[in-house]
């Protein structure tokens, strides 16, 4: 047998190391030969071709088997210290020789991803809400984040849509006329919402003047309204009252404001004015606590008719009882968009549709918590600069004036395109644009100042001047300044300069370091005090933490390592789960991205990612968890009680969510998370062939119950005694990060369940079904008993947390995955780290400083 | 000639507007005539002469220069384009509340009353509602609705009955008060 390995290890082409090969014979062939091949490894047939990925793999794997002690076994002979620091140190050095002989570079080259393309566009041109993301395609995903060189390939298709984005950009980037259009300030009521027929005639909201009913309009009783026609010819609804709302939006309805849609793209100041109230049978009582109203911005339809649901969530704001709050925001609306209104913090259940299902007395009869919008007022588009500084940076200092050529520029004609709002374009006389003296020299200097914006480096003057020819092609063909301009800069904007991160082969020059950076952190390019400090560290990263733009990297970062980008990919099932709502998932993921903040500001170390004494908090999670004494939307440091379970990423609701299906828990699935995403070993892929463990949907037989089957078999054995246990400590939370000890049952012989934290309005169908059992034991056999002993366990080993939190960091900061030979640098940063008390603001810090992140 | 035309203009100037007398719909209840009068004010060159809430009938005082947009002294508007032309002002004054319709040609003795007793109408939308889906039916030639949720209307009873009146309220998702 030692000839065979022998041979095998010649064959490959490198000199065999007898101790290496003497290990092996030794301690592995027994199991790893042609005719055993555990694990489907056969050493004997295993060549030492480390130019082939796979191959490569295959050594790096049992390097690091042996390394950990998993491999020889330990009911085999333990071989000698000695030996064992040979091979891992033979193999170490082969390895490492090996991959930089290989590599050209760490870092693939690489284009931007969508959310880095729209970002770039956003702060190039100061168009802080421009939508580009949705028209490009997905960006695939490669070691566990899509901004990696492994992931982003390139296609005719992201041609064609860089194209358009590109043109989008540039119609609402060029100013086409000599002054701003004028801003307005439009207030509007909820009562000229979609529908008043749904919201206040049947009942499911009512009309309000000074807290009080409003004595024109009474709420249904005993008898409905009639003819909502009538009472729009009449202008009931015009009065601007406030308006009480007692249902929540659902798949079918959502409340908007229909009579205003943006029609300028711009920056646009909302205010709008909440208060909350308990309705009892006619009588406007004291609420019982501050509630939450949603403003999402709404997209209209094509045809202008409607609106769609929410395109996205502006905010969770305080109404308090019997006390109006105003709330003002600065917002971005695009073309036709206009805001939405949701009664957040109530019960998502139709039974607040009261009068439409035919309950008695309508809202007369009924009791029950509302939400009253007094007013919302728009004030825009608000421009502080005209022309506006994205038609600046094209345009430079260049006078607007009326156009008198033959050839005008080509422009998408302005017009109202939603039926229900008023608010035409003003009518715009002439046509105005830029028609310097000398067009070639103000391409030539205006490019000058565009071009190294763009492209976040020096460009030299024979790339300019390949733009400027092209310029005076388009002018000599006929095209007007404007029109020959906007063709090299959409050249510009698609091109490789702009599109990808342009990195030298080694060490990262000062622009590609200050690109590195930005992206790093802002998931942008560099401003100009980066581009000009880019080797301030310490200063530069805690200036980039320190700007709004920031939590792009937390969002972004969070989305991926934790998956919350995933958070909507399933909704919980109604039955089980009656209480789940847009509200609190919103909430879950506010929180996480609220305690990783958290985390970096106050600089904790690695042992918080799984444990800690407080949590990030609003009322919805806190009552979602059972901690009291949390008031209102707005997330806070909470100190959780003593014997909480809470504390750390793994009792977030936010996680327990994306690691969950909509009905059933799986420790298979909830281990490997924790396995890859906190602990940085990722579980191998299952055999071919084996099927999944199908959880028992009904309730009737646990999760723990099917596994301990499954276990049973021997090939299966050994993974899951790695992957189950943290699944097993995390069975205590269901689909949406309930605590609880016993599973929710669809069976008909579950026992009756208590209502607990949910809501009086929200009907309950589910039973309590089989108890929950969190106990465990890790392969290396700590046994624990539940949800606190495996976090405590886990938090015991803060570098285990903070080198994957750092391998995680790196993968995302550079867009590689950790090569072998990075390993030791990547310990140098966890090392480093640790000195310094283990904080992961120092961590970022740490991580910057190094030679992984400034080599590309 | 120049001196006669003159003359003649200034003496028009100074005769009694135009006048046209017309029953109308909309006058739900007493509060209705108010909300008449101020959109009629938006009218150019209209007033309200007379209002009769009891007959529904409304005489107004119009200035034909100013109510038609191509006023030509030589050739005065007939009285239907002077009809029509009140009757469209005051639909978009009105948002559609108030109708012009000929007056009545069918003596009052002739008419038949109904009282119908509706559920509840505590809300002046509804009670517009309830009465405009009878007060717009053939045959009805006027009603009125009150705060006790009371229609009452006048009919032609050739061309309508009681029936034909309830069934319109069902419709209409008007809920009536059995005895």
């Amino acid at each position: 047998m030692i000839k065979l390995l022998a041979f095998a290890l010649l064959a490959g082409g490198l000199q065999a190391a007898e101790p290496t090969a003497a290990f092996f014979d030794t301690h592995c062939i027994d199991c790893h030969d042609a005719d055993t091949h555990k694990g489907n490894l056969d050493l004997t047939a295993l060549k030492q071709n480390f130019s082939d990925a796979e191959n490569f793999a295959k050594w790096v794997k049992i390097h690091d088997l042996i390394e950990s002690g998993e491999m020889p076994p330990k009911k085999k002979t333990r071989p000698p210290a000695a030996d064992v620091s040979a091979v891992t140190g033979w193999l170490n050095d082969t390895l490492i020789k090996a991959e930089k002989l290989d590599a050209a570079g760490r870092t693939g080259v690489r284009r931007l991803t969508r959310s880095e393309y729209e970002n770039t566009v956003r702060d190039l041109f100061d168009l802080p809400g421009i939508a580009l993301q949705a028209g490009l395609p997905a960006d695939g995903s490669a070691h566990g984040f899509d901004n990696n060189s492994d992931a982003l390939d390139i296609s005719h298709v992201n041609l064609a849509r860089y194209i358009e984005a590109a043109d989008k950009t540039l119609d609402m980037a060029i100013a086409t006329r000599p002054t701003a259009p004028a801003s307005e300030i439009v207030r509007l009521s909820l009562a000229r919402n979609y529908e008043p027929d749904i919201m206040l005639m049947q009942g499911d909201a009512i009309l309000l003047r000074d807290k009080k009913i409003d004595p024109v309009f009474p709420p249904a009783g005993e008898y409905g309204h009639v003819n909502q026609g009538a009472h729009e010819q009449l202008g009931i609804f015009d009065r601007m009252s406030s308006v009480g709302v007692f249902r929540h939006e659902d798949e079918s309805w959502n409340a908007y404001f229909r009579h205003f849609a943006a029609l300028y793209p711009g920056r646009y100041r909302v205010r709008a004015s909440f208060y909350s109230f308990q309705w009892d049978q006619g009588k406007i009582l004291p609420s019982r606590g501050t509630e939450a109203a949603r403003l999402s911005v709404v997209q209209f339809n094509d045809n202008g008719r409607g609106g769609q649901h929410p395109s996205y969530v502006l905010g969770y704001y305080d109404a308090p009882s019997l006390e109006s709050k105003v709330h003002s925001l600065d917002v971005w609306l695009n073309y036709k968009e206009t805001l939405g209104f949701n009664v957040a913090s109530l019960a998502p259940v139709v039974l607040y549709r009261v009068g439409t299902w035919g309950q008695k007395d309508r809202t007369m009869g009924f009791t029950g918590p509302c939400i009253a919008n007094d007013w919302v007022e728009i004030e825009g588009p608000l421009h502080d600069v005209w022309p506006p500084r994205s038609h600046t940076l094209l345009f430079g200092d260049l006078p607007l004036t009326e156009f008198k050529g033959t050839r005008p520029p080509v422009r998408k004609p302005l017009k109202q395109e939603v039926v229900s709002t008023r608010n035409k374009p003003e009518l715009e006389k002439g046509i105005w644009t830029m028609e310097p003296a000398e067009p070639l020299a103000a391409a030539d200097r205006l490019l000058a100042e565009f071009l190294p914006k763009a492209f976040r480096r020096p460009v030299g003057d024979d790339v300019r001047q390949q733009y400027v020819t092209q310029v005076d092609a388009r002018l000599k063909a006929g095209d007007c300044f404007e029109t020959a301009m906007r063709w090299v800069y959409r050249a510009a904007l698609c091109s490789p300069d702009f599109l990808y991160h342009i990195e030298p082969t080694d060490k990262l020059d000062d622009q590609a370091l200050a690109a590195r950076l930005s992206y790093f952190l802002w998931n942008s390019a560099p401003d100009a005090e980066l581009l000009q400090h880019p080797r301030d560290f310490h200063a530069q990263v805690e200036r980039l933490l320190k700007d709004p733009k920031s939590q792009r990297f937390i969002d972004d970062f969070l989305g991926q390592w934790l998956k919350l980008h995933a958070i909507g990919a399933n909704d919980p099932d109604k039955k089980l789960y009656p209480e789940f709502s847009p509200y609190l998932q919103d909430s879950m993921v506010a929180e996480t991205r609220a305690y990783f903040r958290e985390l970096i500001e106050q600089n904790l170390d690695a042992g918080n990612l799984v444990q800690s004494d407080f949590a990030m908090l609003n009322e919805k999670l806190a009552v979602h968890y059972g901690i009291s004494g949390v008031s209102g939307p707005a997330i806070r440091r909470v100190a959780l009680p003593k014997d909480c379970a809470r504390g750390g990423f793994l009792t977030q609701a936010a996680v327990l969510k994306v690691t969950a299906n909509g009905t059933t828990t799986s420790p298979v699935v909830r281990g490997a998370f924790v396995m890859a995403r906190l602990l940085g070993k990722p579980p191998e892929p299952p055999p071919p062939n084996i099927p999944a463990v199908e959880p028992d949907v009904q309730g009737a037989t646990t999760i723990r119950e099917l596994l301990d089957k499954h276990r049973a078999d021997a090939s299966c054995a050994s993974c899951h005694a790695k992957i189950d246990p943290p699944g097993f400590a995390m069975e205590s939370f269901d689909v949406i990060g309930g605590f609880r000890d016993r599973y929710r049952s669809l069976h008909e012989k579950g026992d009756p369940a208590p209502r607990g934290s949910i809501d009086p309005k929200i009907p309950i169908s589910f039973k309590l079904g089989p108890k929950v059992d969190a106990s465990g034991q890790f392969a290396d056999e700590r046994k624990f008993g539940g949800i606190a002993d495996f976090k405590t366990m886990l938090a015991a080993d803060k570098h285990q947390l903070l080198h994957n939190l750092a391998q995680q960091l790196v993968i995302y900061a550079t867009g590689r995955d950790i090569a072998f030979s990075d390993r030791a640098e990547l310990n140098n940063i966890v090392a480093r780290t640790e000195k310094q008390g283990g904080g992961i603001r120092t961590l970022l810090h740490e991580i910057v400083l190094s030679p992984l992140f400034q080599t590309r | 000639m120049k001196h006669l035309l003159l003359i003649f203009s200034l003496i028009a100037l100074h005769l009694p507007a135009d006048e046209s007398k017309h029953r109308i719909i909309g006058l739900s209840e007493p509060s209705r005539e108010q909300d008449l009068r101020e959109q009629v004010k938006t009218m150019p060159g209209v007033e309200v002469a007379t209002l009769n809430f009891d007959t529904a009938e409304v005489t107004l005082h119009y200035d034909p220069a100013k109510l038609m947009p191509s006023y030509n002294p030589k050739h005065p508007p007939k009285t239907e384009a002077i009809t029509r032309r009140l009757e469209e002002l005051l639909r978009v004054a009105s948002n559609g509340t108030f109708t012009l319709v000929p007056l009545s040609t069918l003596p009052s003795d002739k008419l038949q009353k109904l009282e119908i007793q509706c559920g509840l109408l505590d809300c002046l939308g509804c009670r517009y509602g309830a009465y405009i889906t009878i007060a717009k039916l053939d045959g009805v030639e006027r009603a009125t609705v009150n705060e006790n949720a009371l229609l009452t209307a006048w009919i032609d009873p050739a061309k309508t009955n009681r029936e034909a009146l309830e069934a319109a309220l069902k419709k209409g998702r008007v809920e009536l008060k059995t005895p």
